[in-house]
């Protein structure tokens, strides 16, 4: 299994505090290597300038939200096999529907607990073998 | 390792008890606010945090009035009582975040004090370290309370957003709430999605 405390991660959101929570927890689970980004556009760019291992990303933000990140990143060759987690406040049916069929990893609905995104982030990293 | 790592965070309910490392440790339950020993040190914390409730809770009290004093007028029901709710719940968020906040700095305080006590009972590096993660485990906690802000934050804006919308007259429903699905209920949506 590879190291993946070295993995880095990018935290999409628009609120800093959200970013700043995330990145705390990722901080207590052993990952140090965290970027940010206050919305999908900015995140993009990083993306694509930069090479990441995780994204970890809201749905409603300004300029670009979180669908239309995800649908970017699984539509860039380069980037389309990047786990992409979405922690969101939206939380019907459809959004679920919406992020599944966009290609989410996985789907965090606020409020959450530090075990949830603990759980969820094994999930992703088992099943895409990392 | 990171796996191993993770697996030392704890869930945070409020009701989570502490685990000690010692018997003597045992006076760490989950802490009292009327506890004078932890009830000094977090005085400023709460000060603050209550001057950041009190601005939200009048803030929501202003969107609320606002919102019936609409719906008198116009004799609209829909929209303003969904902004009602909404500040309802924005009310709520901040008190439970709250409640956890201080719940959890309290508890660690008690947990930095039975560390300090530690230095006189002989405690071995491990006990001495187990607590120390225990401190840790509750102030992650508060971390993650802090939460509330997005969420409180959202709100408000949909908040504003209707009222916006009211009072300019413009029809259009608003956005009828679904219903909101539970972690749970998203995760079997999900599995099912991608079988």
């Amino acid at each position: 299994m590879a190291d993946r405390s070295a993995y880095k991660f990018l935290v999409v959101d628009d609120f800093s505090t959200m970013r700043r929570i995330v990145r705390n927890l990722l901080k207590e689970l052993g990952f140090t290597h965290v970027d940010e980004a206050e919305d999908g556009a900015v995140a993009l760019d990083k993306l694509k300038a930069n090479k990441y291992d995780f994204v970890v990303s809201d749905w409603n933000m300004p300029n670009m939200d979180g669908l239309t990140l995800l649908q970017s990143v699984r539509a860039d060759a380069n980037l389309k096999g990047l786990p992409f987690l979405m922690i969101t406040a939206e939380a019907k049916k459809e959004n679920i529907i919406a992020a599944a069929q966009a290609g989410a990893s996985g789907y965090i609905v606020k409020p959450f607990t530090a075990g949830t995104l603990q759980e969820k982030m094994d999930k992703i990293f088992d099943k895409m073998g990392m | 390792m990171a796996t191993k790592t993770a697996t030392k965070i704890r869930k945070a309910p409020a009701k989570a008890p502490i685990k000690t490392v010692a018997k003597a440790a045992k006076v760490a339950k989950p802490a009292k606010l009327t506890d004078t020993v932890v009830s000094r040190q977090p005085a400023k914390a709460r000060a603050e945090t209550g001057v950041v409730l009190q601005e939200l809770k009048s803030l929501a009290k202003e969107l609320s009035k606002a919102a019936k004093g609409l719906e008198s007028r116009n004799g609209k029901k829909g929209q303003p009582k969904e902004i009602s709710t909404v500040l309802g719940n924005v009310e709520r968020m901040t008190a439970e975040a709250a409640t956890k906040s201080l719940y959890e700095a309290e508890a660690a305080q008690q947990g930095v004090k039975i560390v300090r006590d530690s230095l006189s009972k002989n405690w071995s590096r491990e006990q001495i370290e187990a607590q120390l993660k225990d401190v840790s485990a509750h102030l992650t906690n508060i971390v993650v309370a802090q939460e509330f802000q997005d969420l409180a934050g959202q709100s408000l804006r949909q908040a504003i957003k209707a009222l916006v919308g009211a009072i300019i007259m413009v029809e259009g429903g608003g956005p009828t709430e679904d219903r909101r699905l539970s972690q749970t209920e998203i995760d079997g949506l999900l599995q099912n999605l991608m079988a």
